[in-house]
């Protein structure tokens, strides 16, 4: 049988369960009652949420719980046991290219192809978004994310760090409408990571919808407007970051992003939050 | 040993086990298991009939007696240790796996207890592979556990030396720091070489072997290989446990060396790791001819048209090949200098189409295996390709046509070596060339179908892994089978054509090649399918 949590193991209020995103325009990135099994495990149960353009939601939980998979399945990676999942008002299932067409997914761990350069990955992107005179936009980004004199270096020859650069100059080179992007500083230098972040404010500001991942709570409490934390599959919190801290008993109002963090996913039920 | 590496290795074995057992939870690895063994079965069963049946005086021509063959393996096992030594000079470093040097290079272990923890994994699965072994040397034996033992002696003998010899290696290298004493060392090896030079023109090839064998020099340096062979083929008890003993003996003392040598292997062995795993990942991608691109480059294919989404795919694998090709232009150049000449002055005229065939057959399983520009080298892309926004129609496509494309190119090739050195059989040369671009294509195809239904990665299998030999085999034999029928197919509908035009093989071939491509075309929606249904999660092999 399934293993899973009990909904009301949940610490979490369902008062303050906001649907709604705090940009409040129609979502970009829609996911409805998504669940994901592997034959006896449940990876993902019935787990909804919506990000808009101008959002940037971040997605917290343990190892194991779910958020990697939720990812995956909306780049359509891998499909959905039940569930819908849209991207720019495309069904992921129904219509994957169209979909696709509007997303970039930046995986946590990038597997480039070895013998592409920098110039020639953006060239391959470019071509298979279709993207017309790309060159400009591509020299942008690789000379913001400083590769420029990497632009002619196999992939094979480039640091975890710089691998991760291009993966992510890639994903931006067609403008998407939605970035999904699991632990994205990861191996990144200082100055990487204030580009990154600038870059994804940068975009979200411009209209894009952003769902980033990542257990470093200090990025997630400086860049994302809203938080959607899941534990077991299933979701704990959704809702502006400033409202994270009245959705659970027992933490004030200054409390951090990691006692949040812990309460949420630690902190076994009480009366009164099961009543 | 350190209790930590010895519970390691407990460990491992049982993951070897868990491996086999758990694997069979599914069906389709409970078929691959199930075949795996069935194979081996089959194999020492003919095995043993044979032996049985030599035994019995009723085997086809001649076979070693042990005594025989107690002559021979001294000289046998001298040839492998100088293999050993040859092979191994450029590679001087003991084998790790990347996970052993990230996980035990730095943990509180000294140099000693990492050899011997390599040392004792060695010995456990040399115990499987003696095992394999005996029974293949049973027909030259008197008795199987005597030959066991004996064989296990040897592979743990040949084990050490190799050990024995990269340390050796590496502590003269560090000794030999000096220019006196490089020089020193490169005279040594000079005069050895001169040495041997002069004895072989004295013999002879083969006879100087022989002529080695019976010098006082030979006895002495075969007398330690000398107790293997006895102890393999002892004839009696008494024999059996003095020959053991000897062989073990040597053995101890091959660990003794080591184990005082202490030299600083962890270096080496840390780059030498790095080396291998970076020619294991060429395999997977299809690489592995090769030139390890490095640094910058200077040249790019152009730009890709879109062709259906199938151009930019095509054209990455283009640029992965043509970045990854001085090894295969090589193979191909000397496929084209030698084939077409040996065609010509080696066999007669009217054998010339089964040399060609022979040649494409040995050609095309050879080729097919390493062009893996499609999906089989882009197992770790899968989720790269998925998040693409392409049909899966177009994106197989464009992963068929760079090696279809190769396999083509290498098949033209060697027709048109063929037809310049033969000057003959023309027609049919021009038949072939009709027929290889769709046979490629179907070929290409149905590998790529195979691969995204039973997916898996080039691994280093532990001997009695009857689940990668099983998989093998259940590969084998479905491609063969798809292979044949689309073959059988084409040339059923082509039959009647190839009549109704008085025998024209032109016209034979290029009916065949049109199903061919229909066969293609129709396989097209197919790996399409089984791409789509492909889920990295659970389908990508570890």
């Amino acid at each position: 049988m399934p293993q899973l949590v009990d909904a009301s193991d949940c610490p979490y209020n369902p008062v303050v369960d906001a649907q709604t995103p705090s940009a409040g325009t129609i979502p970009t990135i829609v996911v409805q009652e998504f669940h994901k099994s592997y034959d006896q495990t449940v990876a993902v149960q019935g787990l909804s949420f919506t990000v808009s353009p101008g959002q940037i939601l971040g997605l917290l939980g343990p190892n194991g719980a779910g958020k990697t998979t939720t990812m995956r399945a909306i780049c359509g990676i891998i499909p959905p046991t039940h569930g819908r999942l849209m991207v720019a008002g495309h069904d992921v299932a129904a219509d994957p290219v169209r979909a696709k067409q509007e997303l970039a997914y930046v995986p946590d761990d990038p597997h480039l192809f070895d013998t592409l350069t920098v110039w020639e990955h953006l060239q391959f992107v470019a071509a298979a978004y279709r993207v017309p005179n790309f060159e400009p936009a591509a020299n942008r980004l690789i000379e913001l994310f400083e590769l420029t004199e990497k632009r002619d270096t196999v992939a094979q020859e480039l640091s975890r760090g710089m691998r991760q650069k291009v993966a992510i100059c890639c994903a931006y080179i067609h403008d998407p409408k939605a970035i999904v992007l699991d632990e994205p500083l990861t191996g990144l230098d200082p100055r990487g990571i204030r580009t990154m972040k600038q870059s994804l404010r940068d975009r979200a500001a411009g209209g894009a919808a952003v769902l980033v991942s990542s257990h470093l709570l200090a990025l997630v409490e400086d860049l994302c407007t809203d938080l959607l934390i899941v534990h077991h599959g299933r979701r704990l919190f959704f809702g502006p970051v400033s409202e994270a801290r009245a959705a659970f008993a027992g933490l004030d109002k200054d409390a951090s992003l990691e006692e949040l963090f812990f309460r949420a996913t630690e902190v076994p039920p009480t009366p009164s939050l099961t009543s | 040993m350190n209790p930590a590496l010895i519970t390691l290795i407990r460990l491992q074995s049982r993951a070897f086990v868990r491996r086999m057992v758990h694997g069979a939870a599914s069906p389709r690895r409970a078929i691959f298991l199930a075949l795996g063994v069935g194979v081996v079965v089959l194999w020492l069963g003919q095995l043993l009939f044979t032996t049985v049946a030599v035994r019995n005086g009723h085997g086809h021509g001649r076979q070693l007696s042990p005594q025989e063959f107690r002559v021979f393996a001294p000289l046998g096992l001298l040839g492998i240790c100088v293999l050993t030594i040859v092979s191994s000079a450029a590679d001087k470093a003991i084998a790790f796996t990347p996970g052993e040097v990230d996980m035990l290079f730095p943990g509180p272990f000294t140099r000693r207890q990492l050899l011997g923890y390599k040392l004792l994994k060695s010995a456990l699965a040399a115990m499987i592979t003696a095992l394999f072994l005996s029974l293949a040397l049973l027909p030259f034996a008197s008795a199987w556990a005597a030959c066991y033992v004996g064989v296990y002696l040897t592979l743990m003998f040949i084990q050490l030396f190799s050990t024995a010899g990269v340390l050796v290696g590496q502590a003269i290298g560090q000794r030999a720091q000096t220019l006196v004493r490089r020089v020193v060392l490169g005279a040594a090896l000079l005069a050895g070489l001169l040495l041997a030079r002069n004895w072989i023109a004295a013999h002879g090839g083969v006879e100087a072997v022989f002529a080695f064998r019976d010098s006082t020099l030979g006895e002495a340096i075969l007398k330690p290989f000398d107790a293997f062979g006895r102890a393999m083929t002892a004839g009696d008890t008494p024999e059996f446990v003095g020959a053991a003993l000897e062989a073990a003996a040597i053995d101890a003392g091959l660990i003794a060396i080591v184990m005082m040598l202490d030299a600083n292997f962890v270096e080496a062995a840390l780059a030498a790791s790095r080396r291998r795993y970076a020619i294991m990942r060429r395999i997977r991608s299809g690489t592995l001819l090769g030139s390890g691109v490095m640094g910058d480059v200077k040249w790019h294919l152009p730009p890709p048209p879109w062709a259906g989404g199938a151009g930019p795919i095509a054209w990455r694998q283009a640029t992965a090949a043509a970045r990854s090709s001085r090894g295969l232009l090589f193979l191909l150049l000397v496929i084209t200098i030698v084939l077409g000449p040996l065609a010509a002055s080696v066999v007669r005229t009217a054998e010339v189409g089964q040399f060609l065939l022979g040649g494409i057959v040995w050609l095309t399983i050879l080729l097919s295996q390493m062009l893996k520009f499609d999906f089989r080298g882009d197992l770790d892309h899968i989720d790269q390709l998925k998040s693409l926004p392409l049909r899966p129609a177009a994106l197989a496509v464009g992963q068929l046509a760079v090696p279809t494309l190769i396999l083509t190119g290498a098949h033209l090739l060697l027709l048109l070596s063929v037809a310049v050195a033969v000057k003959s059989q023309r027609q049919m040369l021009i038949a072939a060339a009709c027929l290889a671009l769709p046979f490629n294509a179907m070929l290409m195809a149905i590998e790529n179908l195979i691969f995204l239904l039973f997916p898996t990665r080039p691994v280093a299998a532990s001997p009695g892994d009857f689940q990668v030999l099983g998989r093998q085999v259940v590969q084998l034999v479905l491609k063969a089978i798809a292979v044949m029928s689309g073959c059988v197919l084409a040339f059923l509908i082509a039959v009647p054509f190839y009549l109704l035009a008085g025998g024209s093989m032109i016209v034979l071939m290029a009916i065949a090649g049109i199903v061919m491509t229909g066969q293609t075309c129709a396989l097209v929606p197919a790996i399409a399918w089984a791409y789509r249904r492909f889920d990295p999660s659970l389908d990508t092999p570890s």
